[in-house]
């Protein structure tokens, strides 16, 4: 573990620690208001968390939405309350034995999920230069069957099932149409494909290779330019994170605006709906 | 100390990789330096403000601590530092001793997006924009924590009010930033401010690069005339109601609320309340200018541009930009509650909506937006002139206000 990934491990552990400080202050203050201000704690661990994986935007709009939205909205609610501190609060009354019961069952099933789920560790694509004239470059990653928008990324496949992705950011001219990437597979079984290169836009070109049913065991993957004379094949070079680079801002709003435009859609309006029933719960009655 | 050493600020990747104990230390050294230039840039525009105010109403304003008393800031903060620490009996003692903290740190947090130079910024972000958004929200929490810690009635009000203000004012100031966004296509401040280099009004040609004359022409505010001329305005006069500054001071109305929620502060603790003020104006100030002004982009294109010459244009604009607040506070009466939501509900939302939807169309199709923009000038124009010609004309009456039952003290 080198120095720089030591530092790393102690701001995510002090945002842990102060996560759960503040989730247990949240459970145990009998002072509501100040269990509203913990909250502040724990959200923002939360955001931490959300940034420590990489996810930009999920970090962002936690702290949008739940800081500067819900939890400001929280403490309204508590402060506008006639004499809120003087309640007897839940958590110190009776319900121990039903509290204790819910708690184990949550417990519990947490437990089995992190026990039980096959954790994929995420790995950065490998961005190589191939040797051609002019040179290229490569980005290789593999994802999983189920992260079908790009959002998620793992670079263990999981029951054999997996997309392998090149991404060629910059294709010379001569060589965009027809090129293609020829990837090779090695493991307990081996393929070797070329994979025609398509057009992604303002992103370059991408070419997907889907791969299924593979018996299990460990596979390594390597690509180089097909038809490329001599062929050139990607040497070793420092990996780039290249996702991390683009962000992911905009893998989520080309998939809210179109894979899921539909769901997104009736959320807003389910939304909408929400609003103008709160309205008009709210509204005064005015008598004619 | 070298400069370019600055400029090299790494990556977390680079961190990971990389010697981390000189990223370290370039991280320790920006918000260093970035931490002493809010609290000077603070104290400067106190002594501005006090200054201004004096002049506006024939007064000299300070003027005893140096020379026509311009080192006053300095007096000011060593009071403030000596001063003692009241914390009044009624107080929740931890929240009151913690909420300034939270205010600063949500200001001083938004500092370290914003695009310094044209390729630099403290902390380089793809969701630049967002996240400044996001972090100087949190404010919203210390001022509400401040308010009810203090056990005072008038912290209490103050508080709701300027927490309601905030959260309502946030609605006109997304979607203008919004309608922006559709023209640049980034959240990233950097990229959004090398966006103006190029482009003429109305998207007519997006490629232009003009004479250096003319660079100025490519600024967001001009780009689809007048629907960014208007969602500039409305950005900027949200963006005071943010900032809790006059015409919209209604959380701390002194002839209501005696200070609002910094009412029971004193000392050290009630400074980290007005630095977070001026910070946030600068913040407010500087997101106008990366979004409308072209950054840190000279108005000239090449001539006098790059290093500390972007700089210079960045604190320059902004700077005018908390001029013209300081200036509209000595000018302006104060809104009434009711007007102030009226204000925003009615009028800034609307006008937000519009410039969102004609941007969008303007950036779909030049020839909307020439034929938009000009049916918006001749309509202004329209009535502007009855405004100007209308003779005898009568102010709207005023809502009336139904007196509460016992009277208010």
């Amino acid at each position: 573990m080198s120095w720089g990934e030591i530092v790393l491990n102690v701001v995510f552990y002090a945002f842990a620690v102060a996560g759960i400080a503040g989730a247990l202050a949240v459970a145990v203050s009998k002072n509501i208001v100040r269990s509203a201000f913990a909250l502040l704690t724990v959200l923002f661990s939360a955001a931490s968390f959300y940034a420590f994986m990489r996810a930009d935007f999920i970090f962002a709009a936690q702290i949008l939405i739940y800081v500067g939205g819900i939890l400001v909205l929280i403490i309204f609610a508590i402060m506008l309350t006639h004499r809120i501190t003087n309640v007897r609060l839940s958590n110190e009354s009776a319900h121990s034995w039903g509290a204790f019961f819910a708690c184990f069952c949550v417990a519990f099933a947490l437990i089995l999920i992190v026990a039980t789920y096959r954790w994929s560790r995420v790995e950065k694509p490998m961005v190589a230069v191939v040797a051609s004239q002019p040179p290229v470059r490569l980005a290789l990653a593999m994802y999983q069957a189920d992260g079908t928008t790009g959002v998620t990324r793992g670079g263990r496949m999981i029951d054999g099932h997996g997309v392998l992705v090149v991404d060629a950011p910059d294709l010379p001219g001569r060589m965009r149409t027809g090129a293609a990437a020829r990837i090779r597979i090695e493991g307990p079984q081996t393929i070797l494909r070329d994979v025609p290169f398509e057009p992604r836009g303002p992103e370059g070109h991408r070419a997907r290779l889907e791969l299924s049913g593979l018996p299990a065991g460990k596979y390594r993957w390597s690509v180089a330019l097909a038809g490329e004379e001599p062929e050139a094949i990607t040497p070793e070079v420092p990996a780039v994170d290249f996702v991390a680079e683009r962000g992911l801002t905009k893998a989520i709003g080309w998939a809210l605006m179109g894979r899921y435009l539909l769901p997104f859609e009736a959320v807003s309006v389910l939304l909408l709906a929400a609003l103008i029933g709160a309205a008009f719960l709210a509204r005064k009655e005015v008598k004619a | 100390m070298r400069l370019d050493l600055l400029l090299q600020i790494p990556t977390w990747e680079q961190l990971r990789n990389g010697p981390w104990v000189e990223a370290a230390a370039a991280i320790a050294i920006v918000g260093f330096v970035l931490a002493n230039l809010i609290a000077v840039y603070a104290g400067i525009s106190t002594l501005l403000e006090r200054k201004i105010a004096g002049h506006m109403q024939s007064r000299v304003g300070p003027y005893q601590v140096g020379p026509h008393g311009s080192l006053q800031w300095l007096a000011d903060a060593l009071k403030l530092l000596f001063k003692e620490d009241v914390i009044p009996r009624d107080t929740d003692k931890l929240l009151f001793r913690m909420a300034p903290y939270v205010v600063f740190a949500g200001s001083f947090a938004a500092w370290c997006a914003l695009p310094f130079m044209v390729d630099w910024a403290p902390a380089f972000m793809n969701i630049g924009i967002l996240y400044i958004l996001a972090i100087s929200g949190t404010a919203v929490v210390g001022i509400l924590m401040a308010g009810w810690s203090s056990g005072s009635k008038w912290s209490l009000f103050g508080a709701m009010r300027s927490a309601a203000q905030i959260v309502s004012y946030e609605v006109p100031i997304g979607l203008v930033l919004l309608g922006m966004l559709l023209m640049y296509g980034t959240l990233d401040m950097n990229a959004i401010a090398k966006a103006q280099t190029q482009g003429l009004p109305f998207a007519l040609n997006p490629e232009w690069r003009g004479p250096w004359y003319l660079a100025w022409a490519s600024w967001g505010v001009f780009r689809h005339m007048p629907f960014t001329v208007i969602a500039f305005l409305v950005y900027y006069t949200a963006a005071l109601a943010e900032t809790n500054r006059t015409p919209f001071d209604i959380p701390e109305a002194e002839s209501e609320l005696v200070a609002g929620y910094h009412t029971e502060y004193s000392g050290m603790r009630f400074s980290f309340f007005f630095l977070s003020e001026y910070a946030n104006m600068f913040v407010v100030s500087a997101i106008a200018t990366t979004f409308f002004l072209g950054g840190p982009l000279s108005p000239l294109g090449p001539v006098m541009s790059g290093g500390l010459f972007d700089v210079f244009w960045f604190l320059g604009k902004a700077f005018l930009l908390v001029f013209v607040m300081i200036w509209l506070r000595w000018t302006l009466p104060r809104y009434r509650v009711d007007q102030l939501m009226d204000l925003c509900w009615k009028r800034l939302t609307p006008l937000g909506f519009i410039c969102l939807f004609a941007i969008g169309l303007g950036e779909h199709d030049m020839r909307v937006s020439v034929a938009l923009g000009a049916v918006t000038f001749v309509f202004i124009a329209v009535v502007l002139s009855k405004e100007i010609f209308a003779s005898g004309k009568t102010h709207p009456p005023l809502p009336k206000v139904k007196p509460e039952a016992g009277g208010g003290p």
